[in-house]
């Protein structure tokens, strides 16, 4: 180990961390159990927490390994951020394994796969940014200028195209046309380049350099993603056709408070930060979150006002209890079992980044070596 | 080349919920999972409202979307056109109950040795025997009772009926009894928009 950060925040943090995962695993062998109630998932509500944790880390993965592509000056903030982005990215894959029924069989993902199904754009393009990126981090390592170069074009452009893939997948699904809406392409496209911004101001306040990325363009990037947002809202108020139904739904139904945190506390807040260049370490914290909030909010959209809502006025479907308001289906809550499960995937992403960052896989910042 | 499809005229459906049971007994299906549900629902106000009833299952679709993004091609067409499930290769990851705009599909995630229907309850051998064809972490539907069409007959949802709201035959025969009925009752699919093409026609449909 090379410690580089302060040894009692290390050893503090990798507690924490290990204590999430001894938690995860707890509550992982009790979902194996298929113990009724270990999961608030349902056949109304198929994808809930992990999903959202699986979107969040692929968007900060995606984002911090763009910018590593990207990025030209100071070799070791590149090489930082990829090796964060890697490590983002590869826990973006593992949230997704408790979520399968059968994990044991994703073999099939690989070697038998349906190919018309859009859910391998999801894996095979993750995959693929694994493996630039890992190219990226030996060629910015051992100095090698073609490789890096190599690998900088190839993970920028899967980068980008993984969460393209991952928004098209979502809008390509018919039974929940709350995830239909096309603003979703570009809203996930700028909170990728958002969360990739925040994962390197925290970097640069955690290692105490700070070179890479404009708190100004996260800021901008914020703006823009209200923008999409509102634009997204607007359009409820001329069409109110039946997708934009499940945009109103997570407006003003049960998980209203969850939207409007996120608008507030990780955009509003933190654009007004970032922008003035205050807090930025704080506004890029509260942006990240804003992020994970983002996701879990879309997530439940494509749920709570389903295609089978419109089959007839006035139906009902057994064991569900209508809410008031524009949202048809109850609200899902995510069961202590999946809070601890998923609470693990993030201790071992920090634990993992800590061990790395504090590793001699990443130098010691001198920017005379740069 | 045989294409399996139902009729269900809705305006003679009694809401009674017996095929719902007739589907359980007939497929032994985890507690608390139906694959064949009567929804029901009112409309309008008073004095001219009135109650609905809508028995709903798998559609069979010809273009299934659950199908289509299966991810390991665990959803699959039989011989006859019939949407089946391949319990070996799904890997539950609810893909295909995203994907079915009728919300037609089961995910199936509990234990029923460690889940009785009630607390202090055993299973009994039979039960245990039938539960073993439901294994767990997979996604389950509509078979369209594969086992009784084999053999000539109807499903059991059809057969059970107690208005006779239900027609089961070859949609791509056109001299057979349920094509002659969907022309005779005006019968369409549900939400035909979506360009699924199910093989359960609907007549009746407030």
């Amino acid at each position: 180990m090379d410690i580089k950060m302060n040894k009692n925040v290390v050893l503090g943090v990798g507690a924490v961390c290990l204590v999430l995962l001894a938690m995860g695993l707890f509550a992982l062998v009790q979902q194996y159990s298929f113990v009724e109630g270990v999961t608030s998932i349902t056949s109304y509500v198929p994808w809930g927490l992990y999903i959202s944790l699986f979107l969040f880390f692929e968007a900060a993965g995606a984002g911090a390994l763009l910018l590593a592509a990207v990025g030209k000056p100071a070799m070791v903030s590149r090489l930082k951020l990829a090796v964060v982005g890697v490590i983002f990215s590869a826990c973006a894959g593992l949230a997704i394994l408790p979520d399968l029924g059968r994990p044991l069989g994703m073999w099939r993902l690989f070697f038998a796969p349906n190919i018309a199904s859009p859910l391998l754009l999801d894996v095979w393009l993750l995959s693929a940014t694994l493996v630039f990126g890992v190219l990226l981090i030996v060629g910015l390592r051992l100095a090698k200028p073609a490789l890096a170069k190599a690998a900088s074009i190839g993970t920028g452009v899967f980068a980008v195209l993984l969460v393209l893939g991952t928004a098209i997948m979502f809008c390509s699904i018919p039974g929940k046309i709350g995830w239909e809406s096309t603003a979703e392409i570009g809203i996930s496209l700028v909170q990728m380049v958002i969360a990739g911004c925040a994962v390197a101001l925290l970097l640069d306040a955690v290692t105490g350099t700070a070179r890479n990325v404009s708190s100004k363009l996260a800021g901008a990037l914020l703006v823009a993603n209200a923008a999409i947002m509102l634009g997204e809202g607007m359009l409820l108020a001329y069409r109110g056709d039946f997708a934009l139904r499940a945009f109103e739904a997570v407006m003003f139904g049960t998980y209203a408070w969850i939207f409007w945190t996120q608008v507030v506390a990780g955009i509003v807040v933190p654009a007004a930060l970032l922008l003035r260049g205050r807090g930025v370490q704080v506004a890029a914290g509260l942006a990240l979150a804003g992020v994970a909030l983002s996701k879990f909010v879309y997530v439940v959209r494509g749920s709570i006002y389903p295609t089978y809502g419109e089959i007839s006025e006035g139906l009902f479907i057994p064991f569900l209890q209508h809410t008031s308001g524009p949202q048809m289906v109850t609200a899902y809550v995510p069961s202590a079992s999946e809070f601890m499960v998923a609470g693990a995937v993030i201790g071992l992403a920090v634990l993992l980044s800590m061990a790395a960052l504090n590793s001699k896989l990443v130098p010691t910042d001198n920017p005379a070596n740069d | 080349m045989t294409r399996y499809g139902m009729l269900i005229d809705v305006s003679t459906c009694a809401g009674c919920d017996a095929c719902t049971m007739a589907c359980k007994y007939q497929n032994a299906t985890p507690s608390g999972m139906y694959w064949c549900k009567v929804l029901k629902g009112e409309y309008g106000e008073y004095p001219n409202s009135g109650q609905t009833v809508l028995p709903m299952a798998c559609q069979h679709c010809q273009d299934a979307p659950c199908v289509s993004a299966c991810p390991t091609g665990a959803s699959f067409y039989d011989e006859n056109r019939c949407v089946q499930v391949d319990y070996e290769k799904c890997i539950g990851c609810r893909m295909c109950i995203n994907a079915c705009p009728y919300n037609a599909r089961s995910y199936h995630d509990v234990d029923q040795k460690t889940t009785p229907y009630y607390e202090g309850y055993e299973m009994t051998p039979y039960e245990e025997m039938r539960a073993a064809e439901h294994p767990i972490g997979v996604v389950e539907k509509c078979v369209m009772c594969k086992e009784r069409t084999a053999q000539g007959e109807e499903p059991s949802c059809v057969k059970t009926c107690i208005t006779k709201s239900r027609w089961f035959g070859d949609l791509d025969d056109p001299t057979s009894e349920i094509n002659e009925m969907i022309k005779k009752l005006g019968a369409k699919p549900l939400m035909e928009d979506l360009g699924t093409e199910p093989s359960v026609y609907y007549a009746g449909l407030v």
